[in-house]
């Protein structure tokens, strides 16, 4: 026999527990002032602002794009970060953009870095990058075609736990073929959807690659 | 015959009266027993409190059948609120033709001046109140992008003229953070919420 009062406690425990857990990060609609996406959110502290800016100015020295750093810090505070966090993730990102830059050269634009900092952040290697930009140029593709399609697509299958050498080797099968943007679309979504009913990531990579690879000699192999 | 029936009849009425006459008979106690007893009585609370008080006790007695009932009730009568606010976004769902449609897409032939592509983002979420967009574009500023409801109310949209770039974006739904499930995730998600990618190319945006 538990009496109402005692349930009422309980209920009352219950809800501001649950309650304190949502009240730790509201994510609401609150102004906030607004700034240009490039700038070091205000709400860090000096001393972090400082850090974020002479991070800034090195890849800024070194030719590397800084806003995304700037976009990362934002994202960190948006998402109630401490600010220890913050600081790390940032040194992280300045530390790939400058090992994506290494492997992709000089002609890969912001976007490319971009794109191959966050695939390097899940699990590529620089040795992957260099290899799917050596693949890129030697299927003639210009200096300044752009590779960050394949690598958003590589990112997005080491996210879903696709081992880092198949999902590579399937990503690098389809820039040799010139695979239109609209295949690393369709692969991406295949392999979500059959990790999602309960297949193998790389049986799956492996399978799907292959029917597109068909679907492209089907079409007459690649387009310009 | 008669006097036979009759007489042990007789015979058992006056066994009957006497043995009602030894039972009404006091029992003989010690006196201070008896004084003793009639003040246990006499203290004892009389029979009307007695009602009051086991009622004041049911009172308070946990009651499970009646609160399952109680629940039950309540349940009805949230089901009966919710299905006259939803049914008609859901009969209106339910009739949609396009319902597979929609997905974050470019928007063909549209580019600025300054080589920006206007993206349409597209969340499908027809039970939502409130859905914002924030991204790196915006500096992550929950307030700046509010989405509109589309006008058959079952998908929310936004269209942002974005840079060429990569750029990262999430979902804000009902106050909480929701990925695009049509677009690549970004990857690198170092905060413990998933964001998503678009891709803006100097010839449109891809997803």
């Amino acid at each position: 026999m538990i009496k109402p009062g005692y349930l009422l406690l309980i209920c009352g425990a219950l809800a501001g527990v649950s309650f304190g857990v949502r009240a730790q990060c509201p994510i609401s609609a609150t102004p906030r002032p607004i700034v240009s996406a490039g700038d070091i959110p205000a709400q860090l502290s000096p001393a972090s602002r400082q850090v974020v800016a002479r991070l800034g100015d090195s890849l800024r020295a070194a030719g590397l794009p800084d806003q995304p750093l700037y976009s990362k810090a934002a994202e960190g505070v948006f998402k109630c970060a401490t600010e220890a966090r913050i600081i790390a993730v940032v040194r992280t990102l300045a530390r790939e953009l400058g090992e994506s830059r290494a492997a992709l050269g000089a002609s890969a634009d912001d976007a490319d870095l971009v794109a191959g900092a966050a695939a390097l952040h899940v699990g590529a290697t620089p040795a992957m990058l260099a290899q799917l930009r050596e693949t890129h140029r030697a299927a003639g593709n210009g200096a300044r075609s752009s590779l960050a399609t394949p690598l958003i697509a590589l990112a997005d299958l080491l996210t879903r736990r696709v081992p880092a050498p198949a999902a590579a080797a399937a990503i690098d099968s389809l820039v040799a073929r010139r695979a239109p943007a609209d295949d690393f679309a369709a692969l991406r979504a295949a392999v979500e959807r059959d990790i999602d009913a309960g297949r193998a990531p790389e049986a799956s990579v492996m399978q799907r690659t292959q029917v597109l690879l068909r679907g492209l000699d089907a079409r007459g192999s690649g387009r310009p | 015959m008669s006097h036979h029936e009759v007489g042990p009849d007789a015979a058992d009425g006056q066994s009957i009266e006497r043995v009602a006459a030894e039972l009404r008979t006091p029992v003989a106690i010690r006196a201070e027993w008896r004084a003793g007893l009639l003040r246990g009585v006499a203290m004892l609370p009389p029979p009307g409190a007695i009602a009051d008080s086991s009622r004041s006790v049911r009172h308070w007695r946990f009651r499970p059948v009646a609160a399952i009932a109680a629940g039950l009730a309540c349940a009805l009568v949230g089901a009966g609120v919710m299905g006259l606010v939803l049914g008609r976004p859901l009969r209106r769902a339910m009739s949609d033709p396009f319902m597979n449609l929609t997905s974050t897409m470019p928007l063909p032939g549209e580019s600025s001046s300054e080589g920006r592509s206007t993206v349409r983002f597209v969340f499908v979420a027809p039970y939502a109140a409130r859905v914002a967009l924030v991204g790196d574009f915006n500096a992550w500023n929950p307030a700046a992008m509010p989405m509109r409801r589309s006008v058959d109310g079952r998908a929310w949209l936004l269209d942002v003229p974005l840079a060429p770039g990569r750029h990262v974006y999430s979902f804000i739904v009902d106050g909480d953070l929701a990925p695009d499930p049509a677009a690549p995730r970004a990857g690198d998600d170092d905060f413990g919420v998933p964001s998503s990618v678009v891709l803006v190319s100097a010839r449109g945006p891809k997803s």
